[in-house]
C-alpha cells in the first residue's frame, strides 16, 4: 500500500475520531435494538403477572394487545374474559362471594361463564384462552 | 503484531495470495478519469443505500411478522417497544424512496454523459435491470406493513396486471396468490422482497460493478476517439474518490436520520378488506405510470395503456443499441439530450398530475378541483358536499 | 274469496250437472263469506286456530239456499243496511265492551287452557287492579280500555311481531289513542299531555327515534294489564328496576327520608307545569364532551376552567334552572339555603371531574395522533371513564364526601396517564434535539473528509497536460 507522508496530522486524527464515533453511533443503537424489549413480542401470549399468588376466587386485570382482560382463579384453574362490559365499556369487577362479574356503572351482572345474568348488558363477555405452562399462566391471543 | 505476522505466514504458505493481493490492490488504487466529479457519486450512493436497506431490513426482520393478523401489530411493536425500532423502521422506509431517487439520478447522469455507449452497453443494460429490481423492491415492500394504504395501493397496483392481454387474469391471480389481496399476497411479496430480490440485485450488482470496473468510467470524448490521460492524472479510487464519496455518505446518513425524525412515516390504520378509503394512490415513484394509464380507456385502451407504460422501460433497456451516435458530450448530441429532457419532464409532469388528481388545491385564493385526469376545475365556495374532498 | 264467483261457479257447475260439485241450493256458508274482513284479520292473527263460534257462540256454517245467499251478500247502497240474518239461537253477537275482559278471560285466565302455550294467566286478575279495571268494575264506565282496545278484536298479534299494537315501538301510540285525547281525558280528570311529554323524553326518543325496543314504554313503568300510575312513594322502585345504582344511592340520601318528596320525578320529572313524563337526560356521552372541548380549543384562546365546564356541559345549568322551582317547594330561600349550596358544590365537583377527564382525553388524542403509540395509556385511561360514568348515579347520594372520593380516584388515573404522555412527548422532543449534535458532527466529519480529499487529490493527481477536450 502506498503510504504518503502527510503534514495534516490533525486532519487524519480528526477523521479517525469521527470514523470511530460514526462507527459507534451506527453499531450501538443496532445492538440495543437487538436486545429483547421488555414486553413480549408481537404474537406472544401475555403472561398474567403474579398468577400463582392469586387465591381461589380472586381475580386480576391485565392488558392483552390493548384490551382489558380479567383473569379469575377458580379452585385450580384459571378463566379469562374480556373485562369490558358489553353495555357501555366500563371495566367489570369479579365478586368472589357471588361468583359473578359486576359492572360498577349500571349494575350489569355476568355469571362466571361470562353470560348475562341481569342488567343492561346486551351480550355476554367474550372469553379468552388461558394456558398454564411451567407454573406460569398466559392469556392467549387467539 | 506478532499475531498478524503468524496469520500472514499461515495464509501465504497455503494459498496464492500474490495474485489475490495484486488484484485487490489494483482495484483499490484504480485510477478514474480526471473529470470524475461530484456528479459521479450517485452510483456509490445507490450502493450505500442498498447496504443500508439490507442492514435495516435484516434488523426489521427480527421483529416483523409476515401474516395479516400480526404484521401491523409487529410494526406497532417495533415502533413503540423495541429500542430504536422507530429509527430503523423510518430509515428503511425513507431509504427506499431515497434509493430510488439515487438510482434515477445515477441513470440520468449516465444518460446525459453518454456513458452508456460502446463499450459500456451491457453496463447500462444491467443498470436498467437494477432500476427495475429497485422499483420492484419498493412495490413488494410497500405491502408489508399491512395498513390500509398498503393494502389498497397493492390492490390497485396488481389490478393493472389484469389488463395484460391473454394472460392478464392468470398473471393477476399468480401475483396475488388468489383473486384478491390476502395473506397469500403478503406471503408472496414478503418472500420476493426479503430473499429473491436481494439475491437478484446482488447478482446484477456484481455484474454491473465488474463491467464498470472492466471498462472504467467513461470520458466525454466520442466513441473511438477516447483520449486516455496518463495514469498520474487519473484519480485514485482509494483514497481520493473514496474521500469524496465519504463526504456524500456522511450527509446521506444525516439526511436519513433527519427525515426519520421530522417526517416519519405513519403506521396507518390496519388493513380492512371491507373498507376502501377514498383516493387511493400508489407511492410517488409509480405516479407517472399510474397517471399515464388513466388516459387509455375503452376495451383496447387498457392494453394500449400497458404498452405505453412499458415502452419507457423497453426503450431504456435497449437505448444503447438505438442510439448509435458516437458522441458522448451532451453538447454534441442535441437529439439524445432533447429526448432525455423530454422524458424527464414528461415523467415529472405526469407525476405531479398524478399527485394532484382527485384533490382540491387552493392557488392564489381560488380553489381548484383536479379531476381523475388531472384537469383543474374551478370550484365555487358553495355548500356542495361533493366539493368537500380532503386535500392530501 | 270474492262472493261474485260463487254464484257463477255454482250456476255453471250446477247447470252442467257435474258430479262431485255441490249443487246450487246446498252451499254451506261460513262466517267468512259475509264477514270477510274479520276472518282475514283472524287468519293473520295469533288466534288463527280459533273458530268464530268460540267467542261469538255461532255454528260453524249455515246451510243457505243460493237465492238467499245473494240477498245477504248483494251490495247495498251507502247508509242502507243488509237484511238481518238469523245466526242461530245461541248467537251472542258483538260482545258488549264491559263484558270483553271476562270473555277473553274465559281462555286467558284458564290455567289448563293456556298451559300448552306456556302463557301466563294472571292478566285478568291484574286488569281488575288497574285503573281501567277498577273504573270499569266500580262505575261500569266502559269508555276505559278493555282487551280489544290494545290487542284489537280479531287482529291479535303477539307483542313480538313488529305490526302488533302491543309491540314496544307501538305502545305509546296504542296508549295514546285515549291518553292523548284531551276531550276524553278531561272527562276523567286526567292530563292528556303525558304521551307528548314521553315522546320528548330521553326514553321516548330512545324508543321512537332510535328504535331501541329495549327502552321503557308506558307499559314498562305503569305495567300493562295492571296499568296504574305509581305513586310518588314507589316511583323510585319503578325507576330503580333499571337505574339500580341511582335508586340505591338515592335511598341513602337525605331526600329519601323527606315526606312529600316526589321520588325520582321530583327532579327528573320535567319541571314546572309538566306531568312527570318528560324525563330528560343530563349526562352526555364522553365522546360528545370531548368533541365540545376540542371545538372550544379551536376557537383560539386558552379557556378558563369555567369556560371549559360551560362548553362541555351546558345542559345541567339549563336543567338545574328548570328543576330549581321544584326545590323551592321545600327550600324556600334559594340563595341562603345551605343544603342547596352543598348541592351546587357537589355539582361543581362533578363538573370539575368532567373537565379533568375531557382535558386528559384530549391530551391522549393529541399525543396519539402523531408518531407515538399510546395504546398502553389508552388502556389505563379506560379506568378513568369507569369512574366518570359512576359519578352520575353516585351523585344521588347527595353526599359530597362520597362523590369527592370517586373524583379523587378519577383524577389519580388521569394524572398517571398525563405523566406518561408527557414522558412520551419529552422522548420525542429529545429526538429533535438530537438532530442538532448529529448535524454538527456530520458537518465536522464532512468538512474534514473534504479537506482530506483536497489534500489527497493534490498529492495523487497531476494536472492533465494540454487543454481538456470540449
Amino acid at each position: 500500500m502506498e503510504k504518503q507522508p502527510t503534514r495534516r496530522g490533525f486532519l487524519d486524527w480528526l477523521i479517525g475520531l469521527c470514523s470511530a464515533a460514526a462507527g459507534a453511533a451506527l453499531t450501538v443503537p443496532g445492538l440495543l435494538y437487538l436486545w429483547p424489549a421488555a414486553r413480549g413480542g408481537a404474537s406472544e401470549d401475555v403472561e398474567v403477572p403474579n398468577a400463582p399468588t392469586l387465591a381461589p376466587g380472586q381475580s386480576a386485570i391485565l392488558q392483552v394487545r390493548g384490551k382489558a382482560v380479567i383473569v379469575v382463579r377458580e379452585q385450580t384453574s384459571f378463566t379469562a374474559y374480556s373485562a369490558v362490559c358489553t353495555h357501555l365499556g366500563c371495566l367489570v369487577k369479579w365478586d368472589g362471594s357471588r361468583k359473578e362479574f359486576l359492572c360498577p356503572c349500571h349494575a350489569a351482572v355476568f355469571d362466571k361463564n361470562g353470560a348475562v345474568v341481569s342488567g343492561p348488558a346486551p351480550a355476554p363477555l367474550p372469553p379468552y384462552k388461558v394456558k398454564e405452562v411451567g407454573g406460569k399462566v398466559y392469556v392467549s391471543l387467539s | 503484531m506478532g499475531l498478524s505476522r503468524h496469520v500472514r505466514k499461515f495464509v501465504d504458505s497455503r494459498f496464492d495470495t500474490e495474485t489475490a493481493e495484486s488484484f485487490i490492490n489494483k482495484q483499490v488504487h484504480k485510477r478514474l478519469p480526471p473529470h470524475t466529479g461530484w456528479l459521479h457519486v450517485f452510483g456509490s450512493l445507490s450502493l450505500l443505500l442498498f447496504v443500508s436497506q439490507t442492514i435495516t431490513g435484516i434488523l426489521l426482520l427480527i421483529y416483523y411478522r409476515p401474516t395479516p393478523e400480526a404484521a401491523h401489530k409487529s410494526i406497532q411493536y417495533i415502533t413503540a417497544e423495541v429500542n430504536f425500532g422507530w429509527l430503523y423502521r423510518q430509515v428503511h422506509a425513507w431509504g427506499a424512496s431515497v434509493m430510488i431517487i439515487a438510482v434515477v439520478l445515477h441513470m440520468t447522469r449516465t444518460y446525459f454523459f453518454g456513458a452508456y455507449k460502446k463499450p459500456r452497453e451491457l453496463t447500462w443494460v444491467t443498470g436498467v435491470l437494477i432500476f427495475i429490481v429497485t422499483i420492484t423492491f419498493g412495490f413488494t415492500g410497500y405491502l408489508l406493513p399491512w395498513n390500509q394504504i398498503a393494502f389498497w395501493a397493492t390492490t390497485v397496483g396488481t389490478e393493472s396486471a389484469n389488463k395484460v392481454p391473454v394472460i392478464g387474469e392468470w398473471l393477476r391471480y399468480f401475483l396475488r396468490g388468489g383473486d384478491a389481496v390476502t395473506g397469500e399476497t403478503l406471503s408472496r411479496f414478503f418472500v420476493v422482497h426479503v430473499i429473491i430480490l436481494p439475491w437478484v440485485l446482488t447478482g446484477l450488482l456484481t455484474v454491473h460493478l465488474f463491467l464498470m470496473r472492466a471498462t472504467n468510467l467513461a470520458t466525454l470524448e466520442a466513441v473511438g476517439e477516447e483520449k486516455f490521460a496518463p495514469p498520474e492524472c487519473g484519480i485514485p479510487f482509494f483514497p481520493v474518490h473514496v474521500a469524496k464519496e465519504g463526504v456524500v455518505a456522511v450527509f446521506l446518513l444525516a439526511v436519513l436520520v433527519t427525515l426519520s425524525v421530522v417526517a416519519p412515516w405513519e403506521i396507518g390504520e390496519p388493513a380492512d378488506p371491507l373498507a376502501t378509503p377514498a383516493h387511493i394512490k400508489p407511492e410517488w415513484y409509480f405516479l407517472p405510470s399510474y397517471q399515464l394509464l388513466k388516459y387509455f380507456e375503452g376495451p383496447y385502451g387498457a392494453f394500449v395503456g400497458i404498452l405505453a407504460c412499458s415502452l419507457p422501460f423497453v426503450l431504456l433497456l435497449f437505448w444503447p443499441f438505438l442510439d448509435r451516435g458516437k458522441h458522448r458530450h451532451p453538447k454534441k448530441r442535441p437529439i439524445a439530450v432533447g429526448v432525455g429532457l423530454l422524458a424527464v419532464l414528461a415523467a415529472l409532469f405526469l407525476g405531479v398530475l398524478g399527485h394532484l388528481s382527485e384533490t382540491d388545491r387552493t392557488i392564489f385564493g381560488r380553489t381548484y378541483h383536479f379531476d381523475l385526469l388531472g384537469r383543474p376545475h374551478q370550484v365555487t365556495t358553495s355548500s356542495d358536499p361533493s366539493q368537500l374532498n380532503h386535500v392530501d | 274469496m270474492r262472493q261474485g264467483y260463487v254464484p257463477v261457479v255454482l250456476a255453471v257447475t250446477g247447470w252442467l250437472g257435474l258430479p262431485g260439485v255441490l249443487r246450487a241450493g246446498d252451499a254451506p256458508v261460513t262466517c267468512s263469506t259475509c264477514h270477510s274482513l274479520q276472518s282475514t284479520q283472524l287468519a293473520k292473527s295469533i288466534h288463527k286456530a280459533i273458530r268464530c263460534g268460540e267467542c261469538h257462540q255461532a255454528p260453524e256454517s249455515y246451510a243457505l239456499p243460493f237465492s238467499d245467499l245473494q240477498r245477504y251478500t248483494a251490495a247495498v247502497a251507502p247508509g242502507a243496511s243488509r237484511p238481518p240474518f238469523d245466526h242461530g239461537p245461541s248467537f251472542a253477537g258483538k260482545p258488549k265492551r264491559a263484558k270483553v275482559p271476562e270473555l277473553c278471560g274465559d281462555c286467558h285466565a284458564n290455567i289448563e287452557r293456556m298451559n300448552p302455550y306456556g302463557i301466563r294467566t294472571d292478566q285478568l286478575a291484574r286488569y281488575w287492579t288497574s285503573g281501567h279495571g277498577k273504573t270499569l268494575k266500580s262505575k261500569g264506565d266502559d269508555r276505559v280500555a278493555v282487551c280489544i282496545d290494545c290487542h284489537s278484536a280479531h287482529e291479535v298479534l303477539s307483542g313480538k311481531e313488529p305490526e302488533s299494537h302491543t309491540h314496544p315501538l307501538h305502545v305509546p301510540d296504542t296508549c295514546g289513542t285515549c291518553h292523548a285525547n284531551a276531550k276524553l281525558m278531561a272527562e276523567f280528570n286526567l292530563p292528556a299531555e303525558v304521551v307528548d311529554e314521553y315522546r320528548h323524553s330521553v326514553h321516548g326518543r330512545s324508543l321512537l327515534e332510535q328504535g331501541d325496543s329495549g327502552a321503557p314504554t308506558c307499559a314498562t313503568c305503569h305495567g300493562n294489564h295492571s296499568a296504574v300510575p305509581p305513586g310518588f312513594a314507589t316511583v323510585g322502585a319503578v325507576c330503580g328496576q333499571c337505574h339500580q345504582h341511582a335508586s340505591d344511592n338515592f335511598a341513602t340520601s337525605i331526600h329519601a327520608t323527606q315526606a312529600g318528596f316526589k321520588g325520582c320525578v321530583q327532579c327528573h320529572g320535567g319541571g314546572e307545569g309538566r306531568h312527570y313524563h318528560r324525563i330528560e337526560k343530563i349526562t352526555k356521552s364522553t365522546g360528545v364532551m370531548i368533541e365540545r372541548y376540542t371545538n372550544l380549543l379551536r376557537s383560539g384562546t386558552k379557556p378558563t376552567s369555567v369556560e371549559v365546564a360551560k362548553a362541555i356541559h351546558p345542559d345541567p345549568k339549563q336543567l338545574i334552572n328548570q328543576v330549581l322551582p321544584t326545590c323551592t317547594e321545600c327550600h324556600e330561600e334559594l340563595s341562603g339555603d345551605k343544603s342547596l349550596q352543598k348541592l351546587f358544590g357537589l355539582l361543581d365537583t362533578i363538573a370539575d371531574a368532567e373537565r379533568y377527564y375531557v382535558q386528559s382525553a384530549h391530551h391522549l388524542d393529541q399525543v396519539g395522533q402523531g408518531v407515538l403509540l399510546v395504546d398502553n395509556q389508552r388502556f389505563e385511561f379506560e379506568e378513568a371513564k369507569t369512574h366518570l360514568i359512576a359519578l352520575a348515579p353516585l351523585q344521588h347520594t347527595l353526599n359530597n364526601a362520597t362523590v369527592e372520593a370517586e373524583v379523587t380516584e378519577l383524577k389519580k388515573v388521569c394524572d398517571k396517564v398525563n405523566a406518561e404522555l408527557t414522558d412520551l412527548e419529552n422522548g420525542l422532543r429529545w429526538r429533535y434535539r438530537a438532530l442538532v449534535p448529529i448535524w454538527g458532527f456530520a458537518i465536522v466529519f464532512a468538512v474534514a473528509l473534504y479537506m482530506k480529499y483536497k489534500a489527497l487529490r493534490a498529492v495523487f493527481v497531476k494536472p492533465r497536460p494540454g487543454p481538456l477536450p470540449k
